[in-house]
């Protein structure tokens, strides 16, 4: 049975939520927030995206398998642990450059990492327990 | 480079190998060029300045020795990756192929050119698991996977005692550069751990370089494609065991058990190599023997430890390098064309493959010592060195002219069988005229034979180099000559003596092959790969049999075993600590909110312990959760009650989900289980309580919590310190916990895919 209303709820709910996400993500550093809260925010938008919409469309939706999302989390930090080696440093001393008046660094890059994984991880024990469950489908 | 492989060859289709080779080919320019440029005494020292730890530096280390493995590597290594991009053309998963031996390349010139310790102990395990995956490369091949992890086990062992050796040298010498030790002049052979650090030495050169009595994993490698054999025998691999004995040679060479072991061991294996590649039918295998009994022959040299022998080694190792890719590669041409490796089956090849056979024959001239070839130049130099020691001769010589016989011999036998018609054997088919395969395929061979036969007329080139190499490896400043001709000696006598004794062989090999062939079915009663695959067997399954016990797969047991272990341990150490329990000076004015939020959160414990329904115990629980965050938010932790809050939300949303299609709830456990459980419960409660009322009086440390509040601003130019905690002053234990996050959801994918799969299938 299609809840029409539920299902635009649905949707707006999740991209309310990523926009909330990456807010957190980037503000992170100075205020409450940070790459895992994040990730859990935006998985909970897919989370009632795939509770109205089943596994298969949240799939659809971020069209590269989570497994993927999750394997690019990692190297984001692992890249972002290996950066300051170039620079003859122990591996995850902070690089820090400014962008304007706002400061940029590697921790950016980490917490990114953190977010892309923690997100990808949520989905796919989702989608996975969704589809033993044999939930809207 | 090798990372870069898989996208190549998308990019370049057919021609990856080809494109990838012009790349070994620079560096091989590159070291040429230092190679006229390197003056007698001193070595190039080349700081990246990457670290990985403060110990440990990424400087590479240009010297007469590192030079002459390097070039060897590189050049033979684009050889190699022209050659296979014709033979690999029909393989399967040939992007793989080239990451790996671009990888295992790359590994190999790391481990030449290192200068620390540690760095060389890290390329030389990248070795092992890169020919890991090049010898495993047809998976699909039960034997195949067998030698593959037989040869893992066997190198990754000996790269184990390497890295024990590695770290006792470096404490012994206070510093893990080779180049820094080399400048103390430091030598430790009288140094009380001088034998453990000889016998980890020894054991790891053993493995990797294929010693008796660990030979036997290199005959089984000859699974891997022929391009692959042709680089793990010439140049890497193998010989990175050479190249281990040669660096530390000024460090723990010359001392009494180096040279008793290294001989005896070397000696061994010489003649057991040489004299098992006469049983053999297959050309790989063949070669396969003969390697390891220049491989002994090398050890041998290298712990005769006089500078005659040292300089034969060397030398013969480009030789054998030059050789025995060629002929690697020479066998595989003709499997390629004819589809056969068996001596029995090939006939008359010298007509049909003219420059195949041409350029084998080259190669064979140089493996039995005959001149013009540097082969030749190499046996002269080994015998000299064997004559000058006058302690070891009397075993060194006659071993020594015993294996050279019989290589003689078997390169007789090769040039006989294949290239000749003998009579009674049909000639085989070739798929295709030699002269429409593609150059490239062919160059590899050629190129090793004629630089053989160039070495071999002009040896002059090589002394500048050996006398650098030789100036590091033993100290002193030696006047190296080289020449083809050393007139008419006892050295030359014995040559002479081989080839006739070689040829003498090679006429009654009927005899003597069935007589090797009686001794060899003997032998292998104690086939020594079969051995080493039954202890491993025994060795899992003793290993089963303790998991089994240990890990019996309830989980309710597993909890109860942990909670009550815990629960004793934490219970005793406080019942000893002295001091207050409750903090009667410091109770600050009870907030009536905060007893409320406690309130609810005890009341939904309770709630969730008594209930009927599944779904109500959830949601109670989750109201406790709630109202933990919600503490969390009164006493300002802001980013833990987001995260709590959140957390709680996502469980309950799947608990749910989950708890859905539960059958309904039913009590089986009895009564007494269940208060049993009760009791563990409580007492876990209680000991935390207990834990941290304690825990407030107890500083072991100064709390770090100050350095972080200070700093977060300051070094992590943030003002959430959770957060610069987690991504910057913390950054390892974050990232230690993602990857376990990610390992999880591997673990939940299979678990739950895994079910899935059987459910479709019934």
């Amino acid at each position: 049975m299609r809840n029409l209303i539920l299902e635009k709820i649905a949707t707006l709910f999740l991209y309310v939520m990523i926009g909330f996400a990456l807010f957190l993500l980037l503000r992170g550093h100075n205020s409450p927030g940070g790459g895992f809260i994040a990730g859990i925010l935006a998985a909970s938008g897919f989370l009632m995206y795939a509770i109205v919409f089943g596994s298969e469309a949240v799939l659809k939706k971020i069209v590269v398998n989570p497994r993927y999302i999750i394997g690019t989390g990692l190297l984001l930090s692992l890249i972002s642990a290996i950066i300051p080696i170039f620079w003859g440093l122990p591996p995850m001393t902070a690089i820090w450059g400014t962008l304007g008046k706002i400061h940029v660094g590697t921790p950016l890059l980490f917490d990114t990492g953190v977010f892309v994984l923690v997100t990808g991880m949520i989905i796919s024990i989702i989608t996975n327990i969704m589809d033993v469950l044999k939930w809207n489908s | 480079m090798g990372f870069l492989a898989p996208f190549l060859r998308k990019l370049l289709k057919s021609y990856t190998g080809r494109i990838m080779a012009l790349f070994p080919f620079g560096l091989f320019a590159v070291l040429s060029y230092l190679f006229f440029l390197l003056p007698d005494e001193t070595a190039h020292l080349v700081d990246t300045g990457l670290k990985l730890l403060p110990e440990i530096s990424l400087s590479f280390r240009f010297d007469g020795l590192s030079l002459i493995f390097g070039l060897m590597v590189s050049g033979i290594g684009g050889l190699v990756l022209g050659y296979s991009s014709f033979y690999m053309a029909h393989y399967s998963g040939r992007s793989k192929f080239y990451f790996f031996l671009v990888l295992f390349m790359g590994s190999m010139l790391g481990l030449v050119f290192a200068d620390n310790l540690i760095a060389f102990f890290i390329f030389w395990e990248l070795t092992s698991i890169t020919s890991f995956f090049l010898i495993g490369f047809e998976h699909e091949n039960e034997k195949t996977r067998q030698a593959a992890l037989q040869a893992l086990l066997l190198t990754a062992f000996g790269g184990l005692c390497l890295l024990f050796a590695v770290i006792m040298i470096g404490n012994m010498a206070g510093t893990y550069s080779l180049t820094n030790i080399y400048q103390q002049g430091f030598r430790f052979g009288a140094h009380s751990n001088y034998y453990l650090v000889f016998v980890l030495i020894f054991v790891a050169v053993a493995t990797k370089s294929a010693q008796f009595p660990f030979h036997f994993w290199l005959p089984g490698a000859m699974h891997a494609p022929t391009p692959v054999s042709a680089y793990l025998h010439s140049a890497t691999m193998v010989n990175a065991g050479i190249f281990l004995l040669l660096r530390l040679n000024p460090i723990m060479g010359g001392t009494i058990i180096w040279k008793t072991i290294f001989v005896i061991t070397g000696g061994i294996t010489m003649f057991i190599g040489a004299f098992y590649s006469m049983g053999q039918k297959d050309l790989k295998r063949i070669l396969a023997f003969t390697t390891i009994s220049a491989l002994g022959t090398m050890v041998l040299l290298i712990g005769m430890n006089s500078t005659a022998s040292i300089q034969a080694a060397l030398i013969f190792f480009i030789v054998h390098g030059l050789y025995k890719g060629g002929l690697f590669m020479m066998t595989g041409i003709i499997d390629k064309n004819t589809g056969t490796r068996d001596i029995a089956r090939l006939a008359g090849l010298l007509k049909k493959m003219p420059v195949t056979s041409i350029a084998a024959i080259l190669s064979l001239l140089s493996m039995s010592g005959i001149p013009p070839m540097l082969g030749f130049i190499g046996k002269e130099l080994i015998y000299d060195a064997k004559i000058q020691m006058p302690e070891l001769s009397w075993l060194v010589i006659p071993l020594g002219v015993a294996s050279n016989m019989i290589m003689v011999a078997i390169s007789l036998l090769i040039f006989y069988e294949i290239f000749l018609q003998p009579k009674g054997k049909q000639t085989v088919a070739l798929k295709q005229p030699e002269k429409t395969l593609p150059g490239n395929f062919l160059a590899g061979p050629v190129t090793l034979a004629l630089v053989g036969l160039t070495l071999g007329l002009f040896p002059g080139w090589l002394e500048n180099i050996m006398s650098n190499a030789l100036y590091f490896i033993q100290g002193e400043i030696v006047d190296v000559h080289l020449s083809l001709w050393h007139g008419f000696n006892k050295v030359l006598i014995l040559s002479i003596f081989t080839v006739a004794m070689g040829i003498v062989i090679f006429l009654f090999r009927k005899p003597i092959g069935s007589l090797v062939q009686v001794i060899i079915r003997w032998t292998d009663q104690y086939y020594l790969p079969e051995r080493f695959n039954q202890l491993i067997k025994n060795y899992l399954h003793l290993a089963g049999r303790q998991t089994n016990r240990i890990q019996h797969g309830y989980h309710r047991y597993y909890l109860i075993t942990f909670f009550t272990i815990t629960f004793a341990l934490v219970m005793y150490q406080l019942a000893t600590l002295k001091g207050d329990w409750i903090p009667i000076y410091e109770t600050s004015p009870i907030k009536w909110h905060v007893v409320m939020v406690l309130t609810f959160s005890m009341l939904a414990v309770l709630f969730a312990v008594f209930t009927r329904s599944r779904i109500s115990a959830i949601i109670a629980l989750g109201v406790l959760g709630y109202g933990i965050s919600i503490l969390y938010m009164f006493y300002g932790a802001v980013d833990l009650a987001i995260t709590q809050f959140l957390v709680e939300t996502v469980i309950m949303v799947i608990f749910v989900m989950v708890i859905y299609h539960l059958p309904l709830f039913a009590t089986l456990s009895s009564t007494k289980t269940r208060i049993r459980d009760g009791l563990i419960a409580i007492g876990v409660g209680v000991m935390v309580a207990f834990l941290l009322l304690k825990a407030r009086f107890i500083n072991l440390e100064p709390p770090i919590s100050d350095y972080f509040a200070q700093n977060s601003l300051l070094k992590g130019h943030g003002r959430n310190i959770v957060n610069v905690i987690l991504v910057d002053f913390r950054a390892l234990d974050t990232l230690g916990e993602i990857t376990v996050l990610a390992l999880a959801a591997a673990g939940v994918f299979t678990l739950l895919r895994l079910d899935i799969n059987r459910k479709d299938k019934h």
